[in-house]
């Protein structure tokens, strides 16, 4: 980051090789959309671009720099997108119990269109812990540090939004789905 | 099944999926051109140190030079103006060409123009008793010359001593309020191109 801010072209595409993909699937997480995860991307290395001086090492890693840009820009994307309100389920689904596979009738492409689908009809509160803890494999004090939030709320969060997960899951056996960036 | 295994599971397919997701080459290539554009440089960062300082002072010592010659220039054209205007702003013209000063310039077929031979008033005297003594015209300096086919005339005027000084002629600076009568010679432009002292000399 220091070398790109001082002009050096070679590390700035260094740095974004290395690290686009992960912006990318994060933003592709968070919209179910293509179109806003290439837009959201290239903001926040245009960012980079523009104002260098905002990275400050001693307030966190480079990678909660750029998620915390991609954050922003992908949760104002889905408001200005948003098309469905959120029916929050209040039971709270036992993770540990043992039930029925729901998606072993579905073949795999189904199946992970049916997580993709879930995963966008969570609130963006739960949405976000899981698509950079479940899918983007990151620990849960990163993720408290892109958030900014302590990692008791990120391990709760994540709990409640697993559960969801798997209600919603439940709910597209049952045949019916939709599609769309949800906020 | 562990509900919390089905939802591993499921979330393990969805990554695996993800995993092959990335930007298109397109946003890089958008990205490098603003890149460039923010960090484009003048052409003489591109160089070595050493070049830089040359290149640097080869500028310095030629806007010197530069400044140098135009002040020299200018100091010439100083000269040029001290002649000119003080005589075109002091002088007064008193009379005409007196019989016995012939111009040195080219008599033309407009009578009008023509300088008038004629008997004239005697002057205005700088003592009672003295006769002025005619000279031949000297070219005023960086005038521009007269050709065969210019016209002009002799104009009886007045210099200070200051003029006279300023045209390279020794006065005393005793006297330099004081006035002497001389011929102008004046192109057809109005620029003085000559003038000669109309010294007086004292009666035997």
């Amino acid at each position: 980051m220091r070398r790109s801010a001082k002009g050096d072209e070679s590390a700035f595409t260094d740095l974004y090789r290395r690290r686009q993909q992960a912006v990318y699937r994060f933003a592709l997480g968070m919209s179910g959309r293509s179109d806003v995860a290439e837009e959201v991307t290239q903001d926040v290395f245009l960012s980079v671009i523009r104002q260098p001086g905002r990275f400050d090492e001693s307030r966190g890693t480079v990678q909660s720099f750029l998620f915390g840009i991609a954050r922003n820009l992908v949760l104002r994307h889905c408001e200005r997108d948003r098309r469905d309100v959120f029916l929050q389920d209040d039971r709270d689904v036992d993770l540990e119990a043992d039930t029925p596979d729901v998606l072993a009738s579905l073949a795999t492409q189904q199946t992970v269109a049916a997580v993709r689908e879930a995963v966008l009809r969570l609130p963006p509160s739960y949405r976000e812990v899981v698509v950079l803890c479940d899918l983007e494999e990151m620990s849960y004090a990163a993720a408290a540090e892109v958030l900014g939030v302590p990692v008791g709320t990120v391990r709760s969060r994540l709990n409640r939004g697993r559960g969801l997960l798997l209600e919603k899951l439940r709910w597209y056996e049952g045949g019916r789905f939709s599609v769309g960036c949800s906020a | 099944m562990k509900n919390s295994d089905q939802i591993e599971s499921a979330l393990k397919l969805l990554r695996e999926e993800n995993g092959r997701q990335q930007a298109p080459h397109s946003v890089e290539i958008r990205l490098r051109a603003a890149f460039q554009e923010k960090h484009a440089q003048p052409w003489y960062r591109s160089l070595h140190w050493p070049l830089r300082i040359a290149a640097f002072a080869s500028a310095a010592l030629l806007c010197v030079a530069l400044y140098s010659w135009q002040t020299g220039t200018n100091r010439g054209d100083d000269k040029i103006s001290a002649v000119v205007p003080p005589i075109q702003a002091e002088s007064k013209p008193v009379r005409t060409v007196p019989k016995t000063a012939p111009p040195t310039i080219a008599r033309t077929a407009r009578k009008s123009r023509k300088p008038r031979l004629r008997p004239t008033p005697p002057p205005t005297p700088v003592m009672a008793t003295a006769r002025p003594a005619i000279e031949e015209f000297v070219a005023i300096p960086y005038a521009p010359p007269l050709t065969a086919h210019d016209r002009g005339e002799v104009i009886r005027v007045g210099l200070s001593r200051h003029s006279i000084r300023s045209l390279g002629i020794p006065t005393n600076p005793e006297r330099f309020l004081e006035r002497v009568p001389a011929d102008l010679l004046v192109g057809e432009d109005g620029i003085p191109r000559g003038f000669r002292l109309i010294r007086t000399t004292e009666p035997r």
